[in-house]
């Protein structure tokens, strides 16, 4: 049975006049791992802050186990944080940045050994323990930052983009290491993070936020399936927008408009009426290419631009006739079967069903 | 090539010729405090520590040497605690204002020292603190306290402003964080604030004279005895002073150097 651990509830939070962070409630059960994701500035940092007492709220109130804990200060909270630059204590060697939560809880010093080294051994930092922590490297640091905040072994733990400062391949790495401390912990995890792929991968939960207010809450699946307006189709990447006009819905088909003056074919229109004007999003992996049109619904013929490549996936963005955009999702073993390359003309096209409406 | 060595000649000889300018004073000074004879003369007479003996037989001078370094000593550490103070609320608050109060802590050594000391000598004359050792603190405290801050605000800045917020996160109190972090962090700034202030204080005459009244420091007492007579014991006295100054800002800028070197290590 999940049981609810922390709850912020309407909470709001103003800097200087401006509105960080406003109406924001959210409730993560015990163990869970979520992600609190946006641009920079959309208040995910601010969130965090408060939850770990070191902003005051304006607004709503923030419980742990049911309790208000908005007058608790950050010392009375057990709620360590890893910090984006780690913020590491400078003078300190590796051990005694490790051991500095359990010294505050006045634990003995047989105690704070074990669990120091115990801490180390886990994070593969034991060799270091007795270096400062300025000859470490980035990884390194990462490591000593984690062993510190968990040293005292706390219900939750929180996470300021962690992996924002780490080279690429060392960030997927730590990303399969957070994911297996967090399954052998069940330590509740808040997440912050500007990179999509980060809290897919990671997250039971996501919470999109833009501009101080949650955009979408959800499962990964659930947000990527089903983006709750354009901002989240936009930010979580690989969709196709289109802005315009719904022109005719008569129950099963409509008919969307493009500002371009393209008319797009869709299954099902949701809850949207004829002459809303909503927007409409096709996922990049839904859209095919084929080299001839074959008299079905949205069939546009178009020209490749360019051809991003990953591995062996690519991402071909496309220019349709009447000058529309679009994205792709591919494999470069499909492009070659056509022998495809930048300027080929094609003919993209997308089942009306694999298109769906959103709010602006 | 050849322009390069003469270039490297010309400037070493100016150099050279600055630091003697500078310097031949203050080591004739202490060259004819070990001379034995009563007039500074080239030959030297022989080597004697009689001029020595004599300041401190002198109880005058023992007393003036006495006042510098209680002056001295309280100075350093009142406008040390002072300037780590200001710093520190520098560093941690933001409030409106903020700048003109760290500009107005900065300020006494900016004023000529000649209207700083008049000023000091009405205002405690009001309060009655004129030609107490007090008052004398008092002042130097007021004229050194900005060295101080100057100081220890450097390596203040560059702690990373997150780096309290982190220890109050694993559970330091306000109070816990100031002893476990800020203080050892500071040490070296605070030490070198010590040295450096001792050293203003020691050597500051200007303000002294003004308000020292019958306690005077040993700068002050120099000068009432050249009025009276040239003695050789003035450079005995200008020795001891100038050791004692010179080793405080040499321990300074070791402590200074040091942290500039672990400091650097850090980016």
């Amino acid at each position: 049975m999940p049981v609810t651990m922390l709850e912020l509830d309407n909470v709001g939070k103003r800097f200087d006049g401006a509105t960080a962070v406003t109406g924001l409630s959210l409730s993560v059960l015990k163990g869970e791992f979520i992600a609190i994701m946006g641009p920079s500035g959309c208040g995910k940092t601010t969130t965090l802050r408060m939850i770990a007492g070191l902003e005051e709220l304006d607004e709503g109130e923030i419980r742990l186990w049911g309790r208000r804990i908005n007058e608790d200060t950050p010392w009375e909270r057990n709620a360590p944080m890893v910090w984006q630059n780690y913020a590491l204590f400078p003078f300190m060697t590796v051990r005694r940045n490790v051991e500095f939560g359990l010294r505050q809880r006045k634990s003995s010093s047989a105690e704070r050994d074990k669990k120091s080294r115990e801490w180390m051994q886990r994070l593969g930092i034991l060799e270091f323990a007795d270096r400062s922590v300025e000859q470490l490297s980035g990884g390194q640091r990462q490591r000593v930052a984690l062993a510190r905040a968990l040293a005292t072994e706390p219900e939750m733990l929180l996470l300021d983009e962690p992996l924002a400062a780490l080279d690429p391949h060392l960030r997927v790495r730590m990303r399969g290491e957070l994911l297996r401390l967090h399954r052998e912990l069940k330590t509740t995890f808040v997440y912050i993070t500007h990179s999509q792929s980060e809290a897919f991968a990671m997250a039971d939960q996501v919470v999109v936020m833009n501009q101080g207010v949650i955009q979408q809450k959800g499962t990964p699946r659930e947000i990527q399936q089903s983006p709750a307006n354009r901002f989240v189709a936009d930010f979580i990447g690989g969709n196709n927008i289109f802005q315009g006009r719904l022109d005719v819905a008569n129950g099963r088909s409509a008919i969307f408009n493009t500002i371009a003056g393209t008319e797009l074919l869709l299954g099902s229109t949701g809850s949207f009426t004829a002459d809303s004007e909503p927007f409409m999003v096709v996922p990049a992996d839904r859209i095919q290419i084929v080299a001839q049109p074959n008299g079905q619904a949205n069939e546009f013929p178009a020209k490749i631009t360019t051809i991003d490549t990953i591995g062996s996936s690519v991402t071909v963005y496309l220019e349709t006739e009447s000058g529309e955009e679009l994205i792709m999702q591919s494999t470069l073993r499909e492009l070659d079967k056509d022998s495809l390359t930048v300027g080929s003309s094609v003919i993209a096209r997308w089942l009306p069903e694999h298109g769906f409406l959103v709010s602006p | 090539m050849k322009a390069f060595n003469l270039r490297n000649v010309l400037l070493t000889l100016y150099t050279g010729l600055i630091l003697g300018f500078v310097f031949t004073p203050i080591v004739s000074n202490v060259v004819f405090s070990f001379n034995v004879d009563r007039f500074p003369t080239i030959p030297l007479g022989g080597f004697s520590l009689t001029w020595y003996e004599q300041i401190f037989s002198d109880t005058d001078i023992r007393r003036g040497l006495v006042n510098s370094l209680a002056v001295s000593f309280f100075t350093a550490l009142i406008a040390t605690l002072l300037g780590f103070s200001a710093a520190y609320i520098d560093y941690r608050y933001q409030f409106i204002g903020k700048v003109a109060f760290v500009a107005l802590v900065t300020l006494p050594p900016t004023v000529p020292v000649v209207i700083l000391g008049l000023a000091m000598l009405t205002f405690q004359s009001q309060v009655g603190l004129t030609g107490t050792i007090s008052g004398i603190i008092t002042a130097h405290v007021v004229f050194c306290t900005p060295f101080a801050l100057a100081l220890i605000r450097m390596r203040l800045a560059s702690l990373d402003p997150d780096i309290e917020p982190a220890a109050w996160n694993l559970g330091a109190s306000q109070g816990s964080t100031m002893r476990s972090i800020i203080l050892p962090y500071c040490a070296p700034a605070i030490f070198a604030s010590l040295s450096l202030t001792a050293a203003v204080s020691f050597d500051e005459f200007m303000i002294a004279w003004f308000i020292s009244g019958n306690n005077e420091t040993l700068p002050v007492m120099v000068l009432s005895m050249l009025q009276g007579q040239v003695s050789p014991r003035i450079n005995a006295v200008g020795s001891v002073v100038f050791a004692f100054t010179i080793s405080m800002i040499v321990l300074s800028q070791l402590l200074t150097i040091r942290r500039q070197i672990a400091g650097g290590k850090t980016d």
